[in-house]
């Protein structure tokens, strides 16, 4: 048996701003998902070789000699 | 782009763009608001907080000038790499913020368990460094020759606690342009206060000047200043994702961080340690009239406090978009979710020293929980996932998605994060300064950092195995279409 009450107006709205947002959500993975990693900036071997020289083994050696 | 004020704005456009801003929407990368300079200047703000002075004052009281110098620097250099490489990479690839990014390793619901923590984290940052701008304002007023009752630092704690709010309600480009202002200002003032240290008491007096409170034991002193600095560092777990998902390129997320948040709060940290150490006290509102004299030391404080403001914004910011993944906050407005953050902060208007003097446990805190929460952060996503994630997974409820886990749980990742703690404590237990002697082997949060990371990755791997290429290890350009979200937990 449907009901015979119509749907609150606010429920509603509600329910059609939440289906808006799960469709944009959808919309943004699938962009984000098939970006090319060149799309978000690079971050190569020698990034990583610079990072760990500076702040890891640079410091580490640091507190060693002062230790 | 156009920036959150049009964020309030008009039509179907504009409620999108405020659902990114201020919501949990990954971000595009067009959207994001900051670039290499950008980056720079808003990790630069929030380094020069004064919670680095606090860093210092507690540094002073257990080693001199140069051990605390090496320590800060070197530590918060160590600590904000391990915990950056994973969050940072990962939030600013697929622009989400740091809840999300957590739920690969720790499930859809485990993740809420760390929501808890953050958010205590944030608050209890927030309160610490609202009521340093109450002392602050009481210090300015007792300089101008007034002399305030104790009310006028629950009062001041009061204002910021407004005037955060306001800031944070405006968005993500007003907090933008608050930094561009106030951190020149900064930076030019904390340069003010390395030449007045030098120029009115030379690096002589500064190296020679003794700890406020050292143990008996100096290698005991040195190994806990190192764990200062490592935790100090690691600490910033509460900001980097939110502000990596608003990086455009992924050198502009990684380098600032490493410099600004490391390098810088090391930097700040050292300046706060000397101004201890000269004047013998602590706390850092006490430090700058007498270095700087009355005219310039009010406008220090005065300056100190406006960062203080645009810090505690950024992490009522940070916070209101973790509360997002609780589903009756969700959809609510903006304004709410900021005055719900800001009421637990209202004990420190009513207990602003009480509450003060439980700093020390506080840091304690904060580096038991991220060390091991970054240490496993960073096996996953280097080492198990290879960088990939599967965004829809992320943002999908029901048990189908490869989140889920055992009902929602990542037992494993739970479990490693208390084999963390539980190392830490064995290690140096804050509360009851109690240390072990492994501790001169390895520093605490290294320990709760690497034990849980290799538990983690050796557990995974024998449970799950090595990973698939399904649509979580997928290339990019290749994910599966044509899949919809069952139950979007957005």
């Amino acid at each position: 048996m449907s009901s015979s009450f119509p749907p609150h107006p606010g429920a509603r709205e509600e329910s059609e701003a939440r289906a808006a947002l799960v469709e944009e959500l959808e919309r943004r993975i699938e962009e984000i998902e098939d970006l090319d990693d060149s799309a978000v900036g690079s971050f190569t071997s020698w990034d990583w070789l610079f990072c760990v020289i500076g702040a890891v083994v640079l410091p580490a050696l640091a507190l060693w000699w002062f230790a | 782009m156009s920036g959150v004020g049009g964020a309030h704005g008009e039509g179907p456009a504009g409620a999108q763009h405020e659902d990114s801003a201020f919501g949990r929407l990954p971000l595009r990368v067009g959207e994001r608001e900051y670039g290499a300079l950008g980056a720079h200047t808003t990790c630069f703000a929030y380094a020069i907080a004064t919670w680095c002075f606090l860093t210092g004052g507690y540094a002073a009281q257990l080693v001199g000038a140069v051990e605390g110098v090496v320590c800060l620097v070197a530590g918060n250099l160590i600590g904000v790499f391990l915990t950056t490489m994973p969050l940072a990479l990962g939030c600013q690839r697929y622009g989400i913020e740091q809840m999300d990014f957590c739920k690969p390793a720790f499930g859809q619901r485990g993740t809420k368990i760390l929501l808890v923590f953050y958010l205590i984290n944030m608050i209890g940052w927030s309160g610490l460094i609202l009521v340093m701008f109450g002392n602050g304002i009481r210090n300015v007023a007792l300089a101008l020759d007034f002399a305030p009752g104790d009310w006028i630092v629950g009062a001041g704690v009061a204002l910021g606690l407004w005037l955060s709010y306001l800031v944070a309600t405006r968005g993500v480009h007003l907090l933008n342009i608050s930094n561009s202002i106030v951190t020149p200002g900064l930076g030019a003032l904390i340069v003010f206060m390395f030449y007045m240290l030098f120029r009115d008491h030379g690096w002589e007096a500064i190296a020679a000047a003794p700890p406020l409170d050292p143990s008996p034991n100096p290698l005991t002193n040195y190994l806990l200043a190192v764990e200062l600095g490592i935790a100090s560092g690691i600490s910033w777990w509460g900001g980097v994702g939110f502000l990596a998902r608003n990086i455009r390129t992924r050198r502009s997320a990684i380098y600032p961080m490493i410099l600004q948040l490391g390098l810088a709060t090391g930097i700040v940290c050292s300046i706060g340690l000397f101004s201890a150490l000269v004047v013998q006290s602590a706390d850092p509102t006490e430090w700058m009239v007498p270095l700087g004299g009355v005219v310039m030391g009010v406008l220090t404080l005065s300056f100190v406090a406006l960062a203080n403001v645009t810090s505690t914004a950024v992490s009522l910011f940070a916070s209101g978009l973790a509360l997002r993944h609780i589903p009756g906050l969700r959809s609510r407005p903006w304004w709410q979710l900021m005055l719900l953050l800001v009421l637990p902060c209202a004990p420190f208007v009513f207990w602003p020293g009480e509450l003060y003097d439980l700093g020390d446990a506080f840091l304690a805190y904060n580096g038991t929980m991220y060390a091991p929460i970054s240490g496993i952060l960073f096996t996953d996503y280097f080492v198990l996932r290879r960088q990939r994630l599967d965004l829809r997974s992320i943002f999908e409820d029901a048990p189908s998605g490869d989140y889920f886990f055992t009902k929602g749980f990542n037992w494993i990742a739970l479990g490693s994060l208390v084999l963390g703690q539980a190392t830490y404590l064995f290690l140096y237990n804050p509360l009851t300064g109690a240390t072990h002697e492994l501790l001169g082997w390895m520093p605490a949060s290294i320990a709760a950092f690497a034990v849980p990371a290799l538990v983690y990755g050796v557990a995974m791997r024998l449970l799950y195995g090595k990973p698939e290429p399904d649509a979580s290890y997928e290339p990019a350009g290749s994910s599966a279409t044509g899949r919809r979200l069952i139950a979007p937990n957005i």
